[in-house]
């Protein structure tokens, strides 16, 4: 017992030294009363409850989010699980999804060995005619096949469509197909770009300080109403502070019913708000003089150009008030520490034509009131200096590459330095069969659902002669598969997980299996070597293991996996005073608000005012507005009971007015459509939305008969979303190629 | 000896229906059955509308009008506050329902968390409370906006939240 108290007190007062340590030189600064409502209650580390209960510290899987968690395991059965309250990320808590993650382990319809399909046919309500395989036989009918669509066509046939992974880019790179494609711009290459070519010169950061802020300015960033872990628990944390909280948003969002202000603003209009407060803030000097004359470039630049965007313009379009308007800039830069955040998909993300126009405006705003990388403010990464995949195991010289990507990424200079890539010219691409005809693919866990028309995208693929996927649950891309392989679901794998969704000082988590696997699954960092031998490419990958990987990015900064494994919290790494960085990865090592590299090619360097590509018509008179409900994470959770009993299906929102007008009943089934296509939802009739829009929430309309519980739920909105070529992205100018996955109009009728 | 109580915060719950997930972990409870449901309320009209969350589920009242109201006195309050059924004793009549002024007990004709037809309801997860933790709900919370505890020790948390926005906003 004694004991026990013993861990306890520890694991309190070391939580207190990191609240302190993180808070102290910022409450010195920013006279910050370094305080979190309840963040005493219950934050210790958790005790085994039963000499029968095993902790097990892992990391949760449902979103890139990576938040610690704990495993209260009972006779190799997982119970449930808890937040880690020492990872900076979790602080003892999970979200929704993330505690229901427990189903997924033991959700009766996971794949739970390989297969291979004997119905050549393939498509909606067709029966793949699934035959059990071993292991050894699908590595060799993906072997063999992928060898011979290399000799008849040509390495880059062969296209791997998948999130970015060292190991399947080696693979990749060792066949020597330029197409390894990801689903960045249908989800946040906008921010990408921007903050790449102002900031940071590498990526976008994910951490934001928003519980030490005095201001929070949302364009429709929707973090609590997604309820994201840590961005759930910062917002809260300011707002009990008494943080003043405005969100610009059609859809009155659950974030915007928690602010002080809804500012209902008309869809893709929100450049010219910004743009109008930065007219306020500069002309009216209240920008943080410091800041800007030491960290940013091309101010007198911004001055000039921001002179003919002002308030009462603004007003025109946005159909906000000049007033209001001029009210929240001064706010805004007046109230500080003030933070504008943006994850993904909100007004920011690849929604609209001027989306990255948006992103570029947002982190000028955020500039000028110094709030990057400074507390309050955006947090750019605080990671260990791992090595790179590539230098850790060098690899035998790969073969060339055509430089034409069947995505057509190339064109787009400033997305290609990183791994990115793009769903619908990707779906273009196959069907036009230009710049060359692709032949096979190599898929993991991305859903046809999550296409911008999935209806054209299954077009696609089907030309294709062979598609090998690895998942977890038979969505629909399993349903077009070939040969399946299963992997292990996130708690029976094995990873090092860096902490990036809020790290003020690195440090690492352990993933690893609670249980023992349920099934005849494999690890991907398993699959990928397999099948490189068995294509005869074991060359590139002798020494290469998951578990030598992990040794190599550990050993590089001091610790063991053995360390990290036997860490009596899952983590590793000690708590660091936050030094606030003093220059940035551009040429210019300072915040470029008129960005060079993006003037170098040949992109607007200051986001001009342009409008988004579809506006309301006779024929579709609504705005299409596409939102996610807490318990579902893009089309991944919908197979899980426990969250469809709380959000069932998807519905289209529409506001009290119009749809008296137009005769709709709270509850009935309406049709959307737009030019793309149309769906079938149930109206939900709320005040919670702008009279011209319509809103659907994502993730539903599911037709794989294999996943028994998603089936037949909702509609999906996608079929909605119009493919854009690349033509239409290069005629943009839009340096993200942003997939535009809200830029089209609808109508409405029974 | 402790009077347990729950406590909710409309002002910081985001909807997220955690505290339900957390409470069918728990205690097994078959889908169909809600010991706790988020309920969205909406007011007013566009654009002074307003959109609320609350956690509902057994209040474990002082004078529970449920146990009155239980003809086969199947109902009961322990000394520490917790308000329970016995399901051997339940005759599925469903008057406890009709007494319940916040629609806490459920009346499936499932069987699996007890007797077919029997009611059944938040038990402030009794067999953690009896091992020392608080109830998964509770723990589950991830903004705290639900919480449990002795009745005094909530009135202090919930002053204490009510003075710190005091502060903060003069």
């Amino acid at each position: 017992m004694e004991k026990t108290e013993n861990i306890e007190i520890t694991a309190i007062s070391r939580r207190d030294f990191l609240k302190l340590s993180a808070l102290i030189g910022a409450a010195a600064a920013l006279g910050i009363k370094g305080s979190r409502v309840v963040d005493a209650l219950e934050a210790t580390q958790p005790t085994p409850q039963a000499s029968s209960e095993k902790l097990v510290y892992t990391v949760c899987g449902v979103c890139s989010g990576g938040c610690a968690e704990i495993a209260h395991v009972k006779d190799d059965r997982l119970m449930y699980l808890t937040g880690n309250p020492d990872d900076q990320i979790a602080r003892g808590r999970l979200c929704v999804k993330g505690y229901a993650g427990r189903q997924l382990l033991y959700d009766p319809d996971r794949l739970k060995y390989p297969m291979k399909r004997t119905n050549p046919e393939k498509g909606i309500d067709v029966d793949p005619k699934w035959v059990r395989i071993s292991w050894d036989e699908a590595l060799d009918i993906i072997a063999k096949k992928f060898n011979e669509v290399k000799e008849k066509y040509g390495p880059q046939a062969i296209i791997f469509l998948m999130r970015p992974n060292d190991f399947a880019a080696r693979l990749a790179n060792a066949i020597g197909t330029p197409n390894y494609i990801t689903h960045m711009n249908t989800c946040y290459s906008t921010h990408a770009v921007v903050w790449k070519a102002t900031v940071t010169g590498t990526d976008r950061p994910w951490s934001y300080d928003i519980e030490n802020a005095k201001y929070i300015l949302s364009f429709g960033w929707d973090g609590p109403g997604k309820a994201k872990n840590m961005q759930a628990q910062h917002f809260i944390n300011a707002k009990t502070n008494g943080a003043r909280i405005v969100v610009l948003d059609p859809r009155q969002s659950i974030t915007a019913s928690l602010a002080n202000e809804w500012i209902p603003i008309k869809p893709g209009t929100d450049l010219a708000f910004a743009l109008a407060m930065i007219n306020v803030i500069v002309n009216e000097e209240l920008y943080d003089k410091e800041y800007v004359s030491k960290y940013c470039n091309g101010f007198d630049k911004l001055k000039s150009f921001i002179q003919e965007y002002t308030p009462e313009w603004a007003e025109k379009i946005t159909e906000v008030p000049a007033s209001t308007i001029r009210k929240i800039a001064r706010e805004f830069a007046t109230t500080r520490p003030a933070i504008i955040p943006t994850h993904k998909r909100d007004a920011a993300g690849p929604n609209y034509a001027n989306s990255w126009r948006l992103a570029h405006a947002i982190v000028i705003l955020n500039a000028l009131v110094g709030s990057i990388d400074r507390r309050g403010g955006y947090i750019l990464p605080r990671s260990f200096a791992f090595p790179k995949f590539e230098e850790a195991f060098p690899a035998p010289p790969y073969p060339s590459k055509v430089k034409e990507r069947i995505d057509g990424r190339e064109k787009f200079p400033i997305t290609d330095a990183a791994n990115k890539g793009s769903f619908p010219t990707l779906v273009e691409g196959i069907i036009s069969g230009k710049p060359y005809e692709v032949k096979a693919a190599l898929v993991q866990k991305y859903n046809l659902l999550s296409f911008p028309n999935p209806k054209r995208a299954l077009e696609a693929l089907k030309k294709l002669e062979f598609i090998a996927v690895i998942d977890v649950l038979p969505f629909e891309m399993v349903q077009l598969a070939d040969v399946v392989l299963p992997e292990h679901c996130y708690l029976e794998a094995t990873s090092v997980v860096p902490r990036t969704y809020f790290a003020l000082y690195p440090q690492v988590a352990i993933r690893q299996p609670v249980v023992k696997p349920l099934y005849d699954t494999k690890g991907f960092g398993a699959i990928i070597p397999e099948l490189a031998k068995k294509m005869g490419l074991g060359n590139y990958f002798e020494g290469v293991s998951s578990t030598a990987w992990f040794e190599k990015q550990l050993s590089a900064v001091g610790y063991t996996f053995d360390q990290l494994k036997k860490s009596p919290n899952g983590l590793l790494g000690d708590p660091k005073p936050f030094v606030p960085k003093e220059s940035f990865g551009t040429p210019s090592k300072k915040i470029e608000l008129y960005s060079t590299v993006l003037e170098q090619y040949g992109y607007d360097p200051l986001p001009a005012w342009k409008p988004k590509r579809d506006l309301p018509s006779t024929e579709y008179p609504y705005y299409l507005i596409i939102y996610r409900p807490p318990q579902n994470i893009m089309t991944q959770t919908q197979n899980n009971p426990l969250l469809t009993e709380i959000w069932g299906e998807n519905h289209a929102l529409i506001n009290t007015m119009t749809s008296k007008k137009l005769g709709i009943r709270d509850g009935e089934y309406i049709f959307v459509e737009s030019r793309a296509g149309k769906i079938r939802v149930k109206a939900k009739v709320t005040g919670g939305i702008r009279p011209d829009c319509i809103a659907i929430d994502h993730g539903f309309g599911h037709w794989s008969k294999d996943t028994k519980n998603a089936y037949g739920r909702g509609s999906c909105d996608g079929d909605l979303i119009p493919v854009v070529t690349v033509d239409e992205l290069l005629a943009l100018k839009d340096p993200a190629m942003a997939a535009m996955m809200e830029d089209v109009c609808v109508k409405v009728y029974k | 000896m402790t009077n347990w109580k729950f406590l909710f915060d409309s002002d910081i719950c985001i909807g997220c229906a955690a505290c339900e997930v957390a409470c069918k972990i728990e205690n097994e409870v078959p889908l169909g059955r809600r010991r706790r449901e988020v309920v969205t309320v909406e007011k007013g009209e566009y654009p002074n509308v307003e959109k609320y969350f609350a956690s509902m589920a057994c209040m474990h009242c002082a004078t529970p009008p449920c146990l009155t109201a239980c003809p086969a006195k199947a109902i009961s309050k322990r000394e520490d506050g917790l308000v329970l059924v016995d399901k051997d004793k339940c005759i599925g009549c469903g008057y406890c329902a009709w007494a319940c002024p916040y629609g806490a007990p459920q009346l499936g004709t499932s069987g699996e968390t007890g007797k077919l037809g029997t009611m059944d309801k938040c038990t402030f997860c009794v067999q953690r409370i009896d091992r020392g933790e608080k109830p998964a709900c509770v723990t589950a919370c991830t903004t705290k906006a639900l919480i449990a505890g002795d009745a005094s020790e909530l009135e202090t948390i919930k002053r204490e939240r009510a003075a710190r926005k005091l502060i903060s906003i003069t």
